[in-house]
């Protein structure tokens, strides 16, 4: 399988004074042509940063500190910014979590769509406008002609988010980063918004999902990472890593959604919060909230081991069992 | 998105913002808005509209003209042929006054047209580039700024002279930097939002960010700006006529007459008196429009 973006090894963070703070540590992931890749994890965990390191939107002070980034074979660390700018809109695009502020508010939404088309391609307006058109009612814009005359305040949270999907799309890029685009909708239109995306999927482009619902992850992805601490911790198939989870931190994010469904009393949660960036552990980014924490695990950062079946696990649990 | 989507029927129905139709949200809306809001911004604005009235018709409201003297009905008070009364070399008042407002409110807008335009092309510049651009632009705004303004335009004025043109020049030197503060802050705050990181992504160039992005999100606050602007202009160039700097006789500004007036202020107050009602009375509606538009044009009011 043709994989349309390759990230490998990648670490991104920001310059405090002297030292260096890494959000995002080591990181690789691949997505595959017309799959649908989810990266999980609780807020402050890396993904955002690791999607802004793909797109080469890391805002001052922050940047990318060493690592790869492949989209169909060529490299975008490094590559001036002038033929990243072609690259984004028609070869990858983005899409934000909120779809009330991702549209300029005095700019109507036909002329938005326009621009996509008109930064990259020599196109008459006539042309750009037919398209826009045909775009928004692809991605279920309902009167899309009527639509594209309106300013964004006067479309509800669904349309804007059907837009912003129209304007990442209209130019067909490979691969599609959607940085938790269902969290400010509710749950009916969030079905539909992730239906597109499958849509989307099936006809080719690879598209990086990242959620910290699991719900969300479990319904469209096909393979899934999950992050903690700027690192990836787990990675596995979907069915398999719902199926078997094996680090604690997976597990506890599943009980916490299980729990709902198991009707107790008691929520389960997972103690603590995520870590400081400033004040990172040693070892296990995810030692001082484990429940199976070691010796180790406070001293050293455990190796990603393969579990069998590409399943992957960042944990001294199985690095053991892995040597034996 | 295939056509048997079960949920769109649903959103169509609903009656959810979505489903409105398009409504001018342009300049007739904000009128409205402001008639309905503030009373006294229209008022003030049908103030303005009456002195640049005046100020064009000029010469078809009055019989005399600005420089003709009449020596016998010298400091006159005001009388029916001479409505506003006349001054020490006989000009009618009334006519002065008009030609006037001719200057006053040219040099209200050009200068202030002229540093909104110098002020946010520096300012959104400043705002976007960052580092080293940001630093120069600014800390020559800040020296702008931390220079006495009056005394500055003094200086001007009296290296050049005299003058409309000298004025102009002088006042957009002055007010430029005001504005490239706000509209650069403005930039700033925008810059961090999400349609204009959209706009990256999307891989527009940084020169079409500014323009097609940014500035058009400043001008509510740039409109405010504009009309706070007008009155500290038409101020300084009284201060400036008043202190001889300015336009020079026998050409009329309203700061010019309240000058020569001061001499005969308690013999003939009249002189003095009806050019600086005049003044306050134009500066006052500008605020008062000002005010009004800036509430009008909060985004958060908007919202509700």
């Amino acid at each position: 399988m043709h994989n349309i973006l390759e990230v490998r090894h990648l670490s991104a963070g920001f310059s405090a004074r002297k030292s260096e703070v890494k959000a995002v540590d080591d990181v690789s992931l691949l997505v595959p042509e017309g799959k649908i890749v989810g990266i999980v994890g609780e807020s402050g965990c890396g993904k955002s940063m690791t999607a802004r390191a793909v797109m080469g939107l890391i805002r001052y002070p922050g940047r990318v500190i060493s690592g790869s980034v492949l989209l169909d074979g060529r490299e975008l660390v490094g590559m001036p910014e002038k033929e990243k700018r072609a690259l984004r809109g028609s070869k990858m695009s983005m899409i934000f979590q909120e779809p009330m502020t991702s549209l300029n508010p005095v700019m109507k939404v036909g002329r938005q769509v326009e621009e996509a088309i008109r930064i990259h391609e020599k196109v008459s307006r006539e042309e750009a406008a037919h398209r826009s058109v045909e775009i928004l009612t692809s991605v279920g814009v309902p009167e899309a002609e009527k639509r594209c005359l309106c300013y964004p305040h006067q479309l509800s949270g669904g349309l804007r988010q059907r837009v912003m999907i129209a304007m990442a799309m209209i130019l067909d890029p490979r691969l599609l980063i959607a940085d938790e685009p269902t969290t400010a909708l509710d749950v009916t239109v969030e079905a539909q918004i992730l239906q597109l995306m499958r849509t989307l999927s099936s006809g080719g482009t690879g598209i990086l999902l990242i959620s910290h619902d699991l719900g969300v992850i479990a319904q469209v992805c096909d393979h899934v990472y999950v992050m903690y601490a700027g690192r990836i911790v787990e990675s596995a198939e979907t069915a398999e890593l719902f199926d078997r989870p094996l680090h604690p931190y997976t597990r506890g994010l599943l009980n916490s959604v299980r729990s709902l469904r198991g009707g107790g009393d008691v929520l389960d949660t997972i103690p603590g919060v995520v870590p400081n960036l400033m004040r990172m552990p040693a070892g296990c980014g995810f030692s001082p909230r484990c429940l199976e924490c070691r010796e180790e695990c406070v001293r050293d950062v455990p190796r990603l081991v393969d579990e069998g079946d590409g399943h992957l696990i960042r944990c001294f649990l199985y690095e053991g069992e892995a040597a034996e | 998105m295939p056509d048997n989507d079960p949920f769109r029927k649903k959103e169509n129905v609903s009656g959810q913002a979505g489903d409105r139709l398009p409504e001018p949200d342009g300049f007739r809306s904000i009128v409205k808005r402001l008639a309905g809001e503030n009373k006294l911004a229209v008022f003030s604005f049908a103030v303005i509209l009456l002195f640049v009235l005046a100020a064009v018709l000029a010469p078809v409201l009055t019989p005399y003209t600005e420089k003709q003297m009449d020596l016998r009905h010298r400091l006159s008070p005001p009388s029916p042929e001479h409505l506003f009364g006349t001054d020490e070399g006989g000009r009618d008042i009334l006519t002065r006054m008009l030609f006037g407002s001719r200057v006053s409110l040219l040099i209200g807008v050009v200068p202030s047209l002229v540093s909104m335009l110098l002020g946010a092309a520096l300012g959104i510049v400043s705002g976007y580039a960052g580092g080293k651009t940001d630093t120069v632009i600014m800390r020559l705004a800040d020296l702008m700024l931390a220079f006495p303004s009056m005394l500055l335009a003094m200086v001007i004025m009296y290296t050049l002279g005299g003058g409309l043109m000298n004025i102009f020049l002088t006042l957009s030197l002055v007010n430029w930097a005001g504005v490239a503060r706000v509209v650069r802050s403005e930039t700033l705050r925008i810059i961090k939002t999400e349609y204009v990181e959209a706009a990256r992504i999307t891989g527009v160039p940084g020169f079409r960010i500014m323009l097609r992005h940014i500035l058009p999100n400043c001008v509510p606050t740039m409109l405010v700006l504009f009309t706070l602007n007008i009155p500290s202009s038409i101020l300084t160039e009284s201060s400036l006529s008043f202190l001889g700097l300015g336009i020079q006789p026998p050409d009329a500004s309203w700061g010019l007459m309240v000058n020569t007036g001061r001499q005969f202020l308690y013999s003939a107050p009249w002189l003095s008196l009806i050019p600086s009602a005049a003044i306050m009375a134009i500066v006052l509606a500008f605020n008062f429009l000002g005010d009004g538009l800036a509430d009008v044009l909060d985004p958060y009011r908007k919202n509700q």
